[in-house]
């Protein structure tokens, strides 16, 4: 994890896109201009490093209905580039990115975090109505 | 940061031109157009495009929204058209412009597929672009206006419910049931809450909104609340804001005789502030500051035909008829007799006391009473109920008789306020004297159009009153068959004569009873049916329309041998010699005519002639399974089958190299490759000796050198033999559709009368042995009518071919170079069901539409609005008649600019001339009678358009008459003047600026523009190391951006390498493709596996299908809903970024690799299969192609 330690240390307050990523204690927040924000947490598996964030908690994709609010992200992860959406281990409706760490550098990176907080909060906040992560 | 740009850097990324250098002029003035655009709204955020019609501002518009978007990528864009055909129209141009106009890939703009690099949904209401809005939000959205309308008559329960299930977290109580227009305004700003951002709204037609916030239709303010407007501002509606930066506003007809209008359009964006001074319309003496404000947001340029030394603007091209006569320039219509001089007198009697009535308080609304386009009963002709998936199309009140009825709100002016009255004479007359009452205007247009039966000009007829439509095809249909007649009496056999009496009799009877049922089928339908896309040429059952339509088309009258038994029996029956007809020889094409053909063909591939003989007759057989299973041999199959068997000889042994390259050419082009299956031939399987020599149609026009040249131009030998052969193709298909679907029928069917002299069916298989005869009779006749100058079959088929390449890009865009087998399927449906006069109404029918875009029928279209906006009827047609007025100088426009477009008849006539006569001009006629309060009606109009042209052009003079209603009372008293049209060159007052365009400004390159060079190159590269690395199977490569293939999986953990054995291994499908990710300046490397189906019964899979993927941990699972079939398409995706500096070798293997073991791992868990690729393959292609998705 030192590149990447290293990396998130160098993109703390970077601006994309009319958002701002932050480095916070465990997790990267990326703020949008709207006021929104979106956690996203990076683990090292193996040779990859995944990125995701929590849309919804179990107890909500509960009370969606677990397998029909499967049917709809599997459509939606049709009609969007990089990011998967999944009920993970927990029953958390999570988004994800994948990618080999030996290779991932700095704009790869931002692009990554970027685009992964963007289409979470936007489902986060068509599936709630609000801001929840 | 956005920032303005230079016209040459503009000139760097679009060639408006494509290549034409005719359209060089045009081109640049679109360019320059979409560049001050551009600069505009980077510094105002609106910006107004109001170039005259037919100039292309749609293609302007889409200029400036890719300037926009190639130098920032992460623009987003919302289209709104007026209305559904306009919209598709905005779809198809997007894609044109794309691939034609947009100089290089860029993946912003253009992609590797030459179409859009950015998504695209098209909408058809409101709640699909929630819809789509929340499955994918990083593409633009097209839209239309009446999605706004929201019609009262809806349910509104069920418009709401519909909303919560698309937002489950949405308060269902904040949708007010009980107060709809509450209800409208919170259904605005829910939508509002959900939509994503734009950078820029671009509204085409955009005088819809001249009234703004204040009209009467809702659909406004419901437009201003889903974009944000600041007055719907509300606590319940805590998400709603603004959401967007920029509009862009499009019309020719900015405005009709007020500046306000214009403040309006842009008031209901929220930037009315700052052309504040536009708003009052009673200060008219600041007119130069006024001018000066517009000038600084709004862009329109003039057309105009150089013709000698003298440049011609619209006003000076289009001849205008407003004396209201037809026959005679600046003459009125007379009336022919006392009687009818006297029935116009009662008439306006009744009608001057109906508006005297004070209900009506001396007034009336413009073109919206039915004594003005007729005497007859007005009833009422409604539109039947639209799909419920797509909104109200005409948003009319049900008790309206006319078109555009909004202008009032008035149900008594709607249904025409003199209506019952004229019923009452009209049923009075009918009762006394047993016929109807005459309509003096109605009669005089009709019988000034009967005209065109003999020259083949068209005419576009606009009405106000919907029954309009039916009253005047019925009368020019009856002038149809006299014509008709005639021309049958004249040219039929003596012996045919008296049967043909007795059909025509048959036809009047019929027609008595079953016309007007069948007119309301015809005409008044919706756009959902009539889109032409699904019907085949075996559907046509004729029509009860006229002669043409009920003897011509479908089966004909039963037990004689008609135009339509003969189409549908001989020319399009399989077993007839006549169904090769219209067909080419192909190895007659190859070569040339040889005394025997088979020696030669011997002679040539280095065979002995038995044996070649025996080896077409097997390959024939073989060609005839593999199309058809059938027992039978029917001639035109069998005909092909050899035509393939010779053509597939040639390109496979030929030793003449330039005619091996002929026949692999046509084979490629036409055949499949022949497999022969050791199967003999049947002993009934007819021999070679009767089809290889056939003669058609085409054979034989070539022969004839005079008549070839107009009709079917040779090949020309040095050009390249492909791209000759494709268009030779495509004219054949077309002529021969022409020939046999339309007005050319006439003859041919009169030719095959005089060969058998009778009609009688029973005697009609005795046309097949005059085959050759009829042959060479139909080129002596074409031969005949080419010196006879008048319109005929020659004349039809020459025009077509003569303006070959105009139509097959107008009316044929689908119309592919790879794909010659369907011409003429395609050709078939679009030039079906003619008929010489049609009517339009309630909906627009598109097969109609591009019939009327080519020579022939129909020659007549009469409609009413629908046709206003959006469609273009100018490549065969100088002629418009505007039967009923409309209101407003923006309609008029609109209408005659349906006529008045680049490449228009008139402006190919015209062009190159040196001097021209008065009846060259485009012919547009105001019929009206000057004795009647129509004249005040028309006066008012002529004087709004006039004023129109003052306002948009240099000198301004300002009159108020901003309302459509007239005060008889006062015009009458004022003493009568002819409003002449303004014939001086005009000259815009509100040109592109100079300083806009940015000329001396250095050449910008955009940052994010990817180099699509290098990144093929690579993409290359990685795919053949690939090959070299793995054992794969690979699929004929369709492009350079993808690659598809089968790997082969061990273990369920690894792909198997080049070198190692296929030993209890998997096979699994991949496809590897390059694509743009929307909103950033990136590439991807995407990678698609399938895993199988999953049918809707077998739900309980979809959770554990998830579980495993969790615990694979790879690629994201992506599911497309078949609905056909009841199942779920199930896939694995992933993607890396692809770039041509980092992007290493081993990163594309692992993508392959783990998407691939992932996908196969979940197919054989989950659905215990090892599929092969064909079971994949055409969905594999198609997500790699070039279609509009």
């Amino acid at each position: 994890m030192k590149k990447i330690e290293k990396l998130l240390k160098e993109i703390n307050n970077e601006r994309i896109d009319h958002s701002f990523i932050r480095n916070r204690n465990g997790h990267l927040s990326v703020e949008f201009l709207s006021g929104r924000q979106q956690r996203i947490f990076i683990d090292r598996k193996d040779k990859y490093y995944k990125m995701w964030s929590v849309i919804l908690s179990n107890s909500k994709v509960e009370e969606f209905g677990e397998v029909k609010l499967i049917q709809n992200i599997w459509n939606k992860n049709r009609q969007t580039d990089v990011v998967g959406f999944c009920i993970d281990k927990k029953n958390r409706l999570i988004g994800s990115i994948q990618q080999l760490a030996e290779t991932i550098d700095r704009e790869e990176l931002i692009f990554y975090i970027h685009i992964l907080a963007k289409e979470c909060d936007r489902l986060e906040y068509l599936f709630s109505g609000k801001d929840l992560n | 940061m956005i920032q303005e740009i230079g016209i040459e850097t503009a000139r760097n990324l679009i060639d408006y031109s494509g290549g034409d250098e005719r359209l060089e002029e045009i081109a640049e003035q679109q360019l320059q157009g979409a560049v001050a655009l551009h600069n505009i709204l980077v510094k105002k955020n609106f910006a107004y495009l109001a170039d005259e019609v037919g100039m292309g501002k749609t293609y302007t518009a889409l200029g400036v929204a890719a300037l926009f978007k190639h130098f920032n990528p992460e623009f987003r864009i919302l289209y709104i058209a007026p209305r559904q055909n306009i919209q598709e129209k905005w779809k198809k141009e997007l894609f044109n412009f794309t691939k034609k106009n947009w100089r290089a890939v860029d993946n912003i703009i253009k992609s590797f597929k030459d179409t859009p690099a950015y998504g695209l949904s098209s909408c058809s209401n409101l709640l699909e672009f929630i819809h789509q809005s929340t499955i994918n939000i990083n593409r633009d959205f097209l839209l239309r206006l009446t999605s706004f309308s929201l019609p009262l008559s809806d349910n509104l329960r069920k418009k709401r419910d519909e909303l919560v299930n698309e937002i489950n977290w949405l308060d269902s109580s904040a949708l007010n049931l009980y107060d709809k227009d509450d209800f409208k305004k919170n259904y605005a700003k829910v939508i509002n809450s959900i939509i994503p951002h734009f950078d820029l709204v671009i509204v085409d037609e955009s005088h819809n909104l001249k009234h703004g916030l204040k009209s009467n239709a809702s659909r406004n303010q419901v437009l201003s609340l889903v974009l944000g407007h600041d007055s719907g501002a509300d606590k319940r509606f805590p998400d709603y804001k603004k959401k967007f930066d920029r509009v862009l506003l499009l019309s020719a007809t900015p405005l009709e005789n007020d500046y306000v209008h214009l403040w309006n359009q842009v008031d209901l964006f929220g930037f009315g502030e700052s052309i504040k001074e536009l708003k009052n319309s009673e200060s008219d003496s600041d007119g130069e500051v006024k001018d000066k404000i517009i000038g600084d947001f709004l862009i329109r340029r003039i057309n105009g035909l150089h013709i000698g030394d003298k440049l011609y603007t619209k006003n000076m091209y289009r001849r205008e008829w407003r004396h209201g006569g037809l026959t005679n320039h600046d003459h009125v219509i007379e009336l022919p007799d006392e009687k009818q001089r006297m029935i116009v007198g009662l008439i306006q009697k009744k009608v001057s006391e109906v508006i005297g009535n004070e209900k009506f308080n001396n007034s009336f609304q413009i073109g919206m009473l039915s004594s003005f386009e007729s005497f007859l009963q007005t009833s009422k002709y409604r539109k039947k109920s639209t799909d419920s998936n797509n909104d109200n199309e005409t948003n009319q009140d049900d008790k309206s008789n006319f078109d555009n009825s909004d202008q009032t709100e008035s149900n008594l002016e709607k249904e025409g306020i003199d209506t019952p009255s004229i019923d009452k004479i009209a049923d009075s007359y009918y009762r006394k004297f047993n016929q109807s009452l005459p309509h003096p205007k109605m009669d005089q247009v009709s019988n000034s159009l009967k005209k065109c039966f003999d020259t083949g000009e068209k005419s576009l007829v606009f009405v106000r009153r919907v029954a309009s439509v039916y009253e005047l095809q019925e009368k020019l249909n009856k002038f149809y068959d006299m014509w008709l007649k005639a021309k049958l009496d004249r040219e039929l056999p003596e012996s045919a004569k008296e049967k043909f009496e007795e059909v025509y009799q048959q036809y009047l009877n019929e027609r008595k009873s079953k016309r007007k049922l069948s007119f309301v089928s015809e005409t008044l339908q919706d756009d959902s049916e009539n889109n032409g896309s699904s019907k085949s040429l075996e559907d046509d059952k004729g029509e009860i329309s006229n002669f043409f339509t009920w003897f011509f088309r479908g089966f004909g009258p039963e037990g004689v041998f008609s135009g339509g038994s003969f189409n549908k029996n001989r020319l399009n029956s399989e077993g007839s010699v006549y169904s090769t007809l219209f067909e080419d020889n192909y190895s007659r094409l190859i070569l040339g005519e040889e005394s025997n053909t088979l020696d030669y063909i011997a002679k040539i591939t280095g065979w002995d002639s038995r044996e070649l003989s025996k080896l077409l007759r097997r390959s024939a057989y073989a060609s005839f399974k593999m199309s058809s299973k059938s027992q039978k041999f029917p001639f035109k199959r069998v005909y092909f089958s050899y035509q393939e068997a010779i053509v597939n000889h040639l390109a496979n042994h030929c030793k003449n190299e330039i005619l091996k390259n002929k026949a692999s050419v046509i084979r490629r082009l036409r055949f499949k490759s022949i497999q022969l299956n050791g199967e003999l031939p049947k002993d009934n399987f007819p021999s070679f000796d009767k089809f290889i020599d056939v003669k058609t149609f085409f054979t034989e026009l070539e022969k004839r050198e005079n008549l070839t040249d107009y009709i079917f131009p040779l090949i020309n030998e040095n050009e390249n033999f492909e791209v000759e052969f494709i268009k030779r193709e495509k004219r054949r298909e077309l002529i021969s559709a022409v020939a046999r679907l339309g007005h050319p029928m006439i003859d041919l069917w009169l030719l095959a009368v005089k060969t058998l002299k009778t009609i009688d069916s029973k005697t009609q298989d005795r046309v097949e042995g005059r085959y050759h005869l009829l042959i060479q009779d139909y080129l002596d006749l074409l031969q005949q009518q080419k010196n006879d100058n008048q319109w005929n079959t020659y004349s039809e088929l020459s025009n077509v071919s003569k303006n070959f390449d105009l139509i097959i890009t107008i009316n044929f865009p689908e119309v592919k170079d790879d794909d010659l087998v369907s011409l003429s399927k395609i050709y078939g449906i679009a030039l079906s069901k003619q008929s010489p006069v049609r009517g339009m109404a309630g909906g627009v029918n598109k097969n109609f539409v591009r019939q009327f875009r080519m020579p022939g029928y129909p020659l007549i279209m009469v409609t009413t609005e629908v046709l206003q906006e959006g469609e273009d009827l100018h490549t065969f047609c100088s002629n418009i008649i505007h039967y009923g007025i409309a209101w407003n100088p923006s309609s008029m426009e609109q209408r005659t600019g349906r006529i008045d477009r680049i490449h228009s008849l008139t402006h190919r006539r015209l062009n190159k001339k040196v001097s021209v006569k008065d009846d060259e001009f485009i012919q547009v006629y105001y019929p009206h009678l000057r004795d009647t309060v129509e004249l005040l009606q028309v006066e008012r109009v002529f004087e709004k358009m006039n004023k129109f042209i003052r306002m948009m052009h240099q000198t301004i003079k300002r009159e108020n008459f901003n309302t459509s209603k007239i005060d008889t009372n006062r015009e009458l008293l004022v003493s009568r003047k002819d409003i002449d049209p303004i014939t001086e060159p005009l000259e815009s007052s509100f040109p592109v600026k100079e300083e806009l365009l940015l000329r001396n400004s250095e050449l910008v390159e955009s940052e994010h523009s990817a180099d699509a060079g290098k990144i093929l190159k690579l993409f290359d590269s990685v795919t053949q190391r690939l090959k070299n690395e793995l054992k794969l199977i690979t699929e004929n490569s369709i492009n350079l951006y993808s690659y598809i293939g089968t790997c082969y999986v061990k273990n369920g953990a690894r792909l198997l390498r080049y070198d190692e054995i296929c030993d209890e291994c998997r096979n699994q499908p991949f496809e590897l493709y390059l694509k743009s990710v929307v909103g950033y300046n990136k590439i991807l490397l995407h990678c698609v596996s399938p895993i199988g189906k999953i049918g809707y019964q077998h739900n309980n899979k979809i959770k554990e299908l998830n579980n495993m993927s969790n615990k694979i941990g790879f690629g994201k699972i992506c599911l497309v809903d078949n609905e056909k079939i009841k199942s779920y398409d199930l896939s694995i995706e992933a993607d890396i970024l692809f770039h041509p500096d980092s992007t290493q070798f081993e990163e594309v293997l692992d993508l392959l690799e783990r998407t691939v073991v992932s996908a196969d791992n979940l197919e054989k868990k989950l659905l215990g299969k090892d599929e092969p690729i064909n079971s994949f393959l055409d969905s594999l292609f198609v997500e790699v192609g070039n279609e509009e998705n």
